[in-house]
């Protein structure tokens, strides 16, 4: 993935390899792959040539999205604490927030597909992200409101909750 | 992608994660969504949240101040923001809400004398209880803006009894539950109720047996009243809590500290609630409503005697809704989501 490809004067870091619901290779370091405790859990028990991950739910256009997230927490937690070494202020956290704030701004189906990939991997920050933000959504929202919003069917439920 | 996959969201994500996030009102218009999530708003969900007073709808406030339920119209007062939410139950259709209970059920009784228990909440079909008329001893019939006062009875799963109190002060206990049922006296009137009056609550609070005792004071009339309103409503002015300690004989205690605990009382079955874990939620305080029901019936007012009473320093904080009605019918009635347990 090219988005991931970053230039380093270090030695070439160990990657590995997710591959997609649709077949498609994704290799990121092994550090931002590291970011799902699924991933995580038992990965110092595999082999290195074994480092390979069938996400059979995770559909590629979704896995995409879901890297980019986490190399930019692992990115972002890298400079803070490197400012917070140099005692240097720094703004980090609270841009991260507003890069998480419009790295979530995305429609319902979307929404729905990292919800599901986050819950799958188990990437507890950006399973928080996607709840809030459906949360965000439901909050003040009449039921029909709700169900335009998010594609849903009305089966004709007895509606005892109508809107204000 | 299937139009309701949102609707089909795993219960592990939603229960424990989305329905976490979000306050009562939007817990109960998200399970107007859709049957699924329906399913998932059972009364466990909502134990974080302050209880709630079922009101007449806005803005059904008539130009002599008087507020009337519309049927299956309900609002829901939130304590915590001050905002009445609308809704619609089709199964307080021709019938009146007379007493609510832990966890949302809610007891209704029909113009035909019919009663039944449902909870708005579920989508369990309403319970038919043997009609008020079919009762022992009862005499009163329904109407139409009346709330039943229903016994002052209380059961206690510590001791596994039922008990009650008169009106007048003393408590009993009822045995024979299942056979013939009697009643034991467990003690008499509290020497100071006869100076008290007003109305007797009995619940169950952190493990003890407590019987509250409600001052109301009314048709003073004279420095309150005007032309307009020559009678003016009834109003509480205290409480004094008292604990039935068991021993031999058994004896009252005067507490005058509930600790942690928020009591509610009115036309609901009286409870208390662990304050710390519902948001908003003053401990050492007594929520209470107007039930003085036949104090006031015939009058131009009522119903709007309720507040939150501290019991460290007896003063009481009101809350009116709406602000301006002088009688609201019936009286509004504490709904608590909570489960029993709390």
């Amino acid at each position: 993935m090219k988005d991931s490809f970053n230039p380093s004067i270090e030695p070439p870091k160990k990657t590995v390899t997710l591959v997609s619901s649709d077949g498609y290779d994704f290799e990121v370091e092994e550090e931002v792959a590291l970011e799902s405790q699924v991933i995580k859990d038992g990965f110092e028990d595999k082999a290195v040539d074994d480092r390979e991950y069938l996400l059979f739910n995770v559909h590629s256009d979704t896995l995409e999205l879901i890297i980019k997230y986490c190399e930019k927490h692992v990115s972002s937690r890298k400079s803070i604490s490197a400012a917070a070494a140099s005692s240097s202020s720094s703004n980090g956290e609270e841009a991260l927030k507003e890069w998480d704030e419009h790295f979530i701004s995305v429609d319902t189906n979307t929404l729905y597909d990292i919800l599901m990939a986050a819950d799958y991997l188990n990437i507890k920050s950006l399973l928080d992200l996607a709840i809030q933000k459906v949360a965000d959504t439901i909050h003040g929202r009449s039921p029909e409101q709700i169900r335009k919003k998010f594609n849903i069917e009305n089966d004709s439920i007895i509606d005892p909750w109508a809107s204000e | 992608m299937e139009p309701n996959y949102w609707s089909t969201l795993s219960e592990d994500v939603l229960e424990n994660e989305i329905l976490s996030k979000l306050c009562f009102a939007d817990l109960y218009r998200f399970g107007g969504v859709c049957k699924p999530w329906k399913s998932l708003c059972g009364p466990l969900k909502f134990r974080n949240h302050l209880p709630w007073l079922i009101v007449p709808p806005p803005p059904s406030i008539n130009s002599n101040k008087t507020m009337v339920y519309q049927d299956e119209n309900v609002g829901f007062y939130s304590l915590c923001d001050g905002k009445v939410y609308k809704a619609k139950i089709p199964q307080l259709c021709n019938r009146r809400i007379c007493a609510s209970f832990l966890g949302g059920w809610l007891m209704t009784i029909h113009e035909n004398s019919e009663v039944q228990l449902f909870n708005p909440l579920s989508t369990r079909p309403p319970l038919n209880l043997p009609p008020l008329d079919k009762f022992p001893g009862v005499q009163r019939k329904f109407k139409k803006q009346v709330c039943f006062e229903f016994p002052k009875l209380f059961y206690t799963g510590t001791r596994g009894n039922f008990y009650a109190v008169h009106a007048s002060g003393p408590v009993v206990v009822i045995h024979g539950l299942d056979t013939i049922p009697y009643a034991e006296r467990l003690i008499s009137d509290h020497p100071e109720r006869s100076n008290l009056a007003g109305l007797t609550y009995i619940l169950e609070s952190a493990g003890d047996l407590l019987v509250l005792f409600r001052s109301v004071v009314g048709h003073k009339g004279a420095e309150e009243a005007n032309d307009e309103y020559p009678h003016w409503p009834h109003k509480t002015v205290g409480f004094k809590v008292l604990k039935l300690e068991f021993g031999s004989p058994n004896r009252w205690v005067e507490l005058k500290t509930l600790g942690d605990r928020a009591l509610f009382v009115g036309y609901n079955s009286s409870f208390s609630l662990l304050a710390s874990t519902f948001s908003g939620c003053k401990p050492n305080h007594i929520y209470f409503t107007d039930n003085l029901w036949g104090y006031f019936q015939g009058q131009h007012f009522g119903g709007q005697d309720f507040g939150i009473f501290n019991l460290e320093d007896g003063s009481i904080q009101k809350f009116l809704y709406p602000p301006d009605a002088i009688l609201v019918l019936p009286p509004p009635i504490w709904f608590a989501a909570n489960p029993p347990s709390s």
